[in-house]
C-alpha cells in the first residue's frame, strides 16, 4: 500500500517545463552567489597551483623567462640533491614525534578538563589561550625561553642540578626544542577533543558502571572508540600542518648567526629548504617541484589515514557492512 | 526579455569584477615617480623609516619633474619581497642602501652607472678609493659609495683593568699585534666561574663565564684573507673551488682552536642564538675583545654598562692586515622605466650634506673623504672615550678586492654552504677541520659546476 502511494506521488511531481525553468533559475542564482568565492578560488588557489605545476617543469629565476626543462627538477631532487633528503628526513622525524605527542597531550588535557573540578572555565581558558597566539610571537617567546644562558628553561633545570643543553643553538637539541615548542598550541586540539567528549552520552558510562567496568575500561571501551572520529580529524590536520612546518623555524633562524635552518642545518625543514630555493637561490621552478612533491606526500599520507580509518574510526550512525 | 536582462546583468557584474581585478590606475601625465627600495641593508627600523620619509618629502617639495618614494622591507625579508616585486613587474627603480651582498644576490638586476658618471662628468675623487674599487666589477660599475663599515677590535676596558693588563695597541703599525698575540692576551681574560683564567691548570672549560675574545662577528669569508687566502675560496675564473687548503684551512683551524683548544672564544651555544642583543657576550659585558664591523654603531648605546674602546685589526701569520668591510651603495634596477631619473635621485642622496645626514640615519661612516673629520667629531662628541679616527684609518686595510661579500656563481648556495661549515666548527669540538673543509669544497665545486653547466 505504501509503495503504491509513493509511486503515485512520484508520478504527481514529474517535472514540468515550468519547474525545470525554476530550477535552472535557482541554480543560476546559486552560481552568482558563490561566484565571488569561485573567482577567488580560481584566481588565488587553482590558478597558482596550475602555474606552479607548469613552473615545476621549468628553470625559472624570476628575472628571466622560464625555460622548459621537462622533469629535470624532479630528477635532480630525487637523484642529485642530498639536502632534499636531509630536509625531508628532518620533517618526517619531527612529524613522527610531534604529531603523536600533540594528539596524546591534547587528549589527556581534554580528559582532565572534562572532569568536575573547581574553576573549570578558568583552566580551560588558560590551556586554550596559548593556541590563539600567532606563530611569530610564539617563536620569539620560545627563543627566549630556550636561550641557553639566560632562558627560563635552563634556569629551572639548574634548580634541580641539571646543566641544560643549548636547545635552539645546538644541532642535537634544536629539533627536540621545536617539538617541545609545538606543544604550545596543543590547546587547539584539546578544545575539539573536549567538545567530542561532551557529546558522549552519559548513559553509556552509567550502563558500563552497572556492568562493573572500571575507569580504564570505560576509557578504552567507550571514550576512545567514540572519540575516534575526533582523533582522526586531529590526526589529518596534524599531518597537514606538520609537513608545512615553517614559520617558527624561519622566525628563529632567519635572524640568528646560525642562518636559515641552522644551527648546522639541523632545522632545515622541508619548507625551509623550499623557501630557500624559491627566495634565496631564486630557483622558482625547483621550488615549485618541491611544493608538488610535498603536496603528493601529504595527499598520500592523508589517503592512507582515510583508508585506515575503516579499521579504527567508529562512527555511531554509520552502517557497518 | 527578463532572461536577457538577467544575463546582461550577470555578464556586466562579472566584467566589472574582472576589470577591477586586472585594471591598474589610469595613466596620468605628471612627475616621474622613482621608487626606492630600502631593505638590503639598514634603514627599515621605525626611526630610520621616519627619517628617510622626511628626506623624501624634502626632495619632493624641491623637485617638480621627479618625485621619490621609499618602500621598506626588513632585512630578513628583503630577498623575498624584492624578487616578488620583480616577478610582478613592479621592480623598484632604486635599491638604497644596498651592500655588496645585496648586489651579489641580484647581480644581473643592476645596470651599469658608468655611462651616467661619464655623461655628467661626475667627480668621484671625494670618495675613498677602496670604496669605489668595491663597486667596480669587470662588466659594470654599480652605484656610488654611500657608507663604509670597516672592522676594528672592540674591547672592554673594564675587563682589562680588572685583569691588570695593558690595553691593545691604539694605532696601526705595531707589528707585534698579531692574532697569535691576541689569543695569548685573551687567555688571561678568559675566566671560569671560579675566577681561574685559561692559563691556569685549574681552569674549567665547561664553566666559562668570561671570554677573552669573541672571535669575528662577520661571515666565515672574512677569515681566510687574514691568513693569506682568497675570501671567495675559488680560482680567478670561478671554476674550481679552493676551500680546503691555504688561508681557508688555516683560518678554519684557527677559529676551531680558539673555541675548543684555547677556549678563548665562545661556542655557538655560548653565544646563544641571539646576535646583537643584550645577551650577546660582548654587549653583555662578558667578552674582552671582539672584532666587528663599524655598523655595531646601532649597539653602542647598549655598551653603556662598561667602558670600551677600539683597537686595530691584528695581523695574520703572514703579516697581512685585513679589515673586513661592509659597504653601502645604491643600485639602479634594470627593470626601471626611468633609469636616468633614478640616477638623478641617487646623486642627490649622495651629495655631501645629504650623505652626512643619511649616514647619521643608517649608522655608516660616510664614504666621502670630505666628511671624515665631521663624522669623527660628531661620534667623539657622543662617545668621548672612543677613538673614532681608528675606524677611518682602517679603511686603508679594507678587503676591497675581493670583498668578503663579493659575487661568486650560485652565490647564495655557496654562501649557505660556507656558513654551515663555520657553524659546524663553532658547535662541534670534535669536528675534523680538514674533513669538514673537504666536504665544503666538494659541495661548492658542485655548485660551480651546476652554474657553468647552465651557461
Amino acid at each position: 500500500m505504501k509503495l503504491e502511494s509513493l509511486k503515485l506521488r512520484n508520478n504527481a511531481v514529474k517535472p514540468t517545463s515550468k519547474s525545470i525553468s525554476l530550477r535552472r533559475q535557482e541554480a543560476r542564482w546559486a552560481y552568482i552567489f558563490i561566484s565571488p568565492w569561485l573567482i577567488g578560488f580560481v584566481v588565488f588557489t587553482l590558478g597558482p597551483m596550475i602555474a606552479s605545476l607548469v613552473l615545476s617543469l621549468t628553470k625559472y629565476n624570476i628575472t628571466t623567462a622560464p625555460v622548459f626543462i621537462q622533469f629535470d627538477n624532479y630528477i635532480k631532487l630525487f637523484t642529485g640533491d642530498p639536502k632534499f633528503w636531509h630536509s625531508l628526513g628532518i620533517t618526517v622525524r619531527f612529524a613522527m614525534i610531534a604529531i603523536p605527542l600533540n594528539l596524546v597531550f591534547g587528549f589527556i588535557l581534554a580528559l582532565l578538563l572534562n572532569q568536575d573540578v573547581p574553576a573549570l572555565a578558568f583552566w580551560r581558558t588558560i590551556y586554550y589561550l596559548p593556541s590563539v597566539i600567532a606563530g611569530v610571537a610564539v617563536a620569539i617567546l620560545w627563543s627566549l625561553i630556550f636561550n641557553p644562558r639566560f632562558g627560563i628553561l635552563n634556569w629551572l633545570l639548574s634548580l634541580v642540578g641539571i646543566d641544560g643543553p643549548g636547545w635552539l643553538a645546538s644541532p642535537d637539541w634544536a629539533v627536540p626544542a621545536l617539538i617541545i615548542m609545538s606543544l604550545w598550541s596543543v590547546g587547539g586540539g584539546m578544545i575539539i577533543y573536549l567538545s567530542g567528549l561532551q557529546s558522549i552520552p552519559t548513559t553509556l558510562y552509567e550502563a558500563a558502571e552497572l556492568d562493573g567496568a572500571n575507569s580504564w575500561q570505560r576509557l578504552f571501551y567507550i571514550t576512545i572508540p567514540l572519540m575516534s572520529p575526533v582523533i582522526f580529524y586531529n590526526l589529518v590536520i596534524g599531518i597537514i600542518g606538520t609537513f608545512q612546518y615553517f614559520t617558527e623555524v624561519y622566525v628563529i633562524t632567519a635572524t640568528a648567526d646560525t642562518g636559515l635552518g641552522g644551527p648546522a642545518e639541523s632545522t632545515l625543514f622541508y619548507n625551509v629548504y623550499l623557501y630557500s630555493n624559491a627566495f634565496r637561490y631564486l630557483n622558482m621552478g625547483y621550488a615549485s617541484a618541491m611544493a608538488w612533491i610535498l603536496f603528493i606526500i601529504v595527499l598520500v599520507l592523508t589517503l592512507l589515514v582515510f583508508r585506515s580509518s575503516a579499521l579504527w574510526v567508529y562512527y555511531e550512525g554509520a552502517l557497518r557492512k | 526579455m527578463k532572461r536577457k536582462l538577467f544575463n546582461l546583468c550577470a555578464v556586466l557584474t562579472m566584467a566589472s569584477f574582472l576589470l577591477a581585478a586586472c585594471g591598474g590606475a589610469p595613466a596620468s601625465k605628471g612627475p616621474v615617480k622613482i621608487t626606492v627600495f630600502v631593505g638590503f641593508g639598514a634603514g627599515s627600523d621605525p626611526d630610520s623609516m621616519e627619517a628617510l620619509n622626511k628626506i623624501a618629502e624634502e626632495y619632493n617639495s624641491s623637485h617638480t619633474d621627479t618625485q621619490m618614494e621609499f618602500t621598506f622591507s626588513t632585512w630578513e625579508e628583503h630577498a623575498a619581497k624584492f624578487s616578488t616585486l620583480l616577478a610582478g613587474d613592479l621592480a623598484p627603480d632604486l635599491a638604497f642602501p644596498i651592500g655588496i651582498q645585496g648586489i651579489a644576490e641580484f647581480y644581473d638586476e643592476w645596470i651599469d652607472v658608468a655611462p651616467f658618471i661619464k655623461e655628467d662628468n661626475y667627480d668621484t675623487s671625494d670618495f675613498y678609493g677602496p670604496a669605489l674599487e668595491l663597486l667596480s666589477y669587470p662588466d659594470k660599475t654599480i652605484g656610488l659609495p654611500v657608507g663604509v663599515y670597516p672592522s676594528v677590535v672592540f674591547y672592554n676596558e673594564d675587563l682589562f683593568d680588572q685583569a691588570g693588563l695593558d690595553y691593545p695597541p691604539s694605532a696601526y703599525g705595531d707589528t707585534s699585534w698579531t692574532y697569535d698575540q691576541q689569543v695569548e692576551l685573551a687567555k688571561s681574560l678568559t675566566l671560569d666561574e671560579n675566577g681561574n683564567d685559561a692559563n691556569s691548570a685549574d681552569f674549567d672549560a665547561t664553566k666559562i663565564t668570561q671570554w677573552g675574545w669573541g672571535g669575528w662577528c662577520g661571515p666565515f669569508r672574512t677569515i681566510p684573507g687574514k691568513f693569506g687566502g682568497n675570501p671567495l675560496g675559488m680560482d680567478a675564473e670561478y671554476k674550481t673551488a679552493e676551500m680546503n687548503t691555504g688561508g681557508y684551512l688555516e683560518g678554519a683551524q684557527f677559529l676551531h682552536d680558539s673555541i675548543w683548544e684555547t677556549h678563548v672564544s665562545p661556542t655557538s651555544e655560548e653565544l646563544s642564538s641571539s646576535f646583537g642583543g643584550a645577551d650577546n657576550p660582548f654587549e653583555g659585558g662578558a667578552t674582552a675583545m671582539w672584532e666587528c664591523f663599524s655598523w655595531m654603531a646601532y649597539a653602542y648605546p647598549t655598551f653603556n654598562n662598561f667602558n670600551w674602546n677600539v683597537a686595530p685589526v691584528p695581523a695574520g701569520p703572514k703579516g697581512d692586515i685585513v679589515s673586513p668591510t661592509n659597504a653601502d651603495t645604491f643600485a639602479i634596477s634594470a627593470h626601471s622605466k626611468n633609469p636616468k631619473q633614478a640616477w638623478d635621485v641617487a646623486k642627490w642622496l649622495v651629495e655631501p650634506e645629504m650623505l652626512s645626514r643619511i649616514c647619521g640615519i643608517l649608522g655608516c661612516m660616510p664614504a666621502r673623504k670630505s666628511l671624515s673629520d665631521t663624522w669623527v667629531t660628531n661620534m667623539s662628541g657622543e662617545y668621548p672615550n672612543v677613538d673614532f679616527q681608528l675606524f677611518v684609518d682602517s679603511i686603508q686595510y679594507m678587503d676591497a678586492s675581493p670583498n668578503n661579500e663579493e659575487w661568486v656563481p650560485n652565490y647564495q648556495k655557496v654562501w649557505d654552504a660556507t656558513e654551515n661549515i663555520a657553524d659546524i666548527l663553532r658547535t662541534d669540538g670534535t669536528a675534523d677541520v680538514q674533513e669538514q673543509l673537504d666536504t665544503l669544497n666538494a659541495e661548492v665545486q658542485g655548485y660551480l659546476d651546476e652554474y657553468w653547466a647552465s651557461k
